[in-house]
């Protein structure tokens, strides 16, 4: 319990700290604060992702169902945290160049993330039978972060070569910032990253709690 | 789960060739494809007329074409499998690797039957600056391999699933993303002079990577 | 850092009230609160699953 306060005053504080100690960075106005859940939330997003993947060729190295278990939790968070990261970043946009959307190299990421996730969690749900799910779904799993590397790093170069934008945006001031700034913004990152967990471990142990009440009652009845 | 079947080159061969002749018979799959291929092409042709000279649009047209007839008609050959609960039989015969292989070359024939159709008509009716033949075909060659490859993979996990055609177009496209950016803007360099050399490099590397993912997977797939 | 002073309108008049308060304060006091809540959210569901468990 104390941890979980812990976190609480944790993320609290982050957040004041950030708003109301925190100087704004020049270049982005008023719009800095954006950043303390911004570029959080696309950090989760990588690490569930990553996570869920990690589960995945597990399961299909030992069959425990345990894996299938992360992968899917992990995959329905990293959704989240990947709409969260989409919105807020296209708010940013807009504050900062104009427009919500402009397919620069990093919201495609996020786009594509975004598509990838959705996919996987489609393919879940037309699945019947556990064992069946959990198989295919981590094959699928494994292939997408094969080509996710493709996506990152060399689809938004082709874009960024198809269609010069006029407006060079510039990727956020991370490499000069004010040690205040820093310190919120690192904390707001542990802080996120702990809550994933807890999250996370959540919806594994919910998952596994219907699990066992649905084969107690097969087994009764 | 044991191995069971021949891993040869000679197992491969003999699933192609049943596909290519279960598909001969009916020619189904490949009557609707082309269909729909030539109907999707015509209605951008009569909306948008001829493009002599925006090769960005050409390209992107051309790729959507292929893409969309691709994705109607692929999935095709491990459904039809499914549906006629002969996949076991062909277990007997071969392993999961091979029967994936042999249906991939199988898609890739399919889909160069399609391009040879589609293709010719597109440039007749779209217009558009003169082509580069060689590099033209790199990209569409590629391009097509990347598709299969990919679309192969999914196809045999999709097909075992509730969904189909739809849930088949919904989980590829993310991946065929990198396919399309690519396969698109190569096309484009090569109507514009320019060279294709990154292009064809990443639909290669893409596709090794694909096939390279699928060998190690399609053990994982059919397991009963 | 801190509240600024909203702009003068042309009448030299300012509207008082909780809407003067700086957006800045406004946002912090959503997130704070959209946080408190979902923390509550999380307990509560902790909860939930702990008794699941214990049966």
């Amino acid at each position: 319990m104390i941890l979980r306060l812990l976190l609480f005053l944790w993320i609290a504080a982050a957040m004041l700290g950030g708003f109301l100690w925190a100087p704004l960075v020049t270049a982005l106005g008023g719009s800095t604060r954006v950043l303390y859940f911004h570029i959080p939330s696309a950090w989760i997003t990588v690490l569930a992702l990553g996570w869920s993947t990690l589960h995945s060729v597990q399961y299909l190295r030992t069959r425990r169902m345990a894996h299938d278990d992360h992968a899917a939790a992990a995959a329905e968070l990293g959704v989240l945290f990947c709409i969260a990261a989409a919105v807020s970043g296209s708010l940013w946009a807009k504050a900062q160049w104009g427009s919500y959307w402009n397919w620069d190299p990093r919201e495609t990421t996020i786009f594509f993330l975004l598509l990838i996730y959705g996919a996987y969690l489609a393919l879940r749900s037309a699945i019947e039978g556990e064992e069946k799910r959990a198989r295919l779904a981590a094959v699928y799993s494994v292939i997408a972060f094969v080509t996710v590397p493709f996506l990152i790093f060399v689809v938004p170069r082709l874009y960024a070569t198809l269609h010069p934008s006029p407006i060079l945006p510039q990727q956020g001031e991370r490499g000069a910032m004010d040690p205040r700034i820093r310190i919120c913004f690192l904390a707001m990152l542990v802080g996120f990253t702990a809550l994933f967990f807890w999250i996370l471990s959540l919806k594994v142990r919910l998952v596994r709690s219907e699990r066992r009440a649905l084969s107690e009652s097969a087994a009764q009845s | 789960m044991p191995p069971n079947g021949s891993n040869s080159a000679a197992a491969v061969w003999a699933v192609l060739r049943k596909e290519c002749r279960s598909e001969w018979r009916t020619r189904y799959g490949l009557n609707a494809a082309l269909l729909f291929a030539v109907s999707t092409l015509t209605s951008v042709s009569f909306a948008v007329g001829r493009l002599p000279d925006r090769t960005d649009l050409l390209a992107a047209l051309l790729w959507v074409v292929l893409l969309f007839a691709a994705l109607a008609s692929l999935a095709h050959a491990f459904v039809r499998e499914v549906e006629g609960h002969t996949l076991t039989l062909l277990r007997l015969v071969a392993t999961p690797t091979a029967i994936a292989l042999g249906k991939l070359l199988f898609n890739l024939l399919f889909l160069a039957v399609l391009e040879a159709v589609t293709v010719p008509l597109f440039l007749v009716l779209m217009g558009g600056p003169p082509v580069h033949w060689g590099p033209f075909l790199l990209i569409l060659g590629l391009g097509s391999l990347a598709l299969a490859t990919t679309t192969t993979l999914v196809g045999a996990v999709v097909s075992q699933t509730r969904g189909r055609g739809a849930l088949f177009a919904a989980v590829s496209l993310p991946l065929l993303m990198v396919v399309l950016a690519a396969s698109v803007s190569g096309l484009r360099a090569q109507w514009d002079g320019n060279p294709v050399a990154t292009e064809a490099r990443l639909l290669a590397a893409y596709a090794a990577v694909v096939l390279g993912a699928s060998v190690l997977l399609y053990d994982h797939l059919w397991e009963d | 850092m801190g509240a600024r002073a909203p702009e003068q309108t042309l009448s030299g008049a300012r509207p008082r009230g909780v809407w003067n308060v700086n957006g800045n304060l406004v946002v912090l006091g959503v997130a704070l609160l959209v946080w408190g809540l979902l923390f509550l959210y999380l307990l509560r569901l902790e909860r939930r699953i702990r008794d699941l468990e214990k049966r």
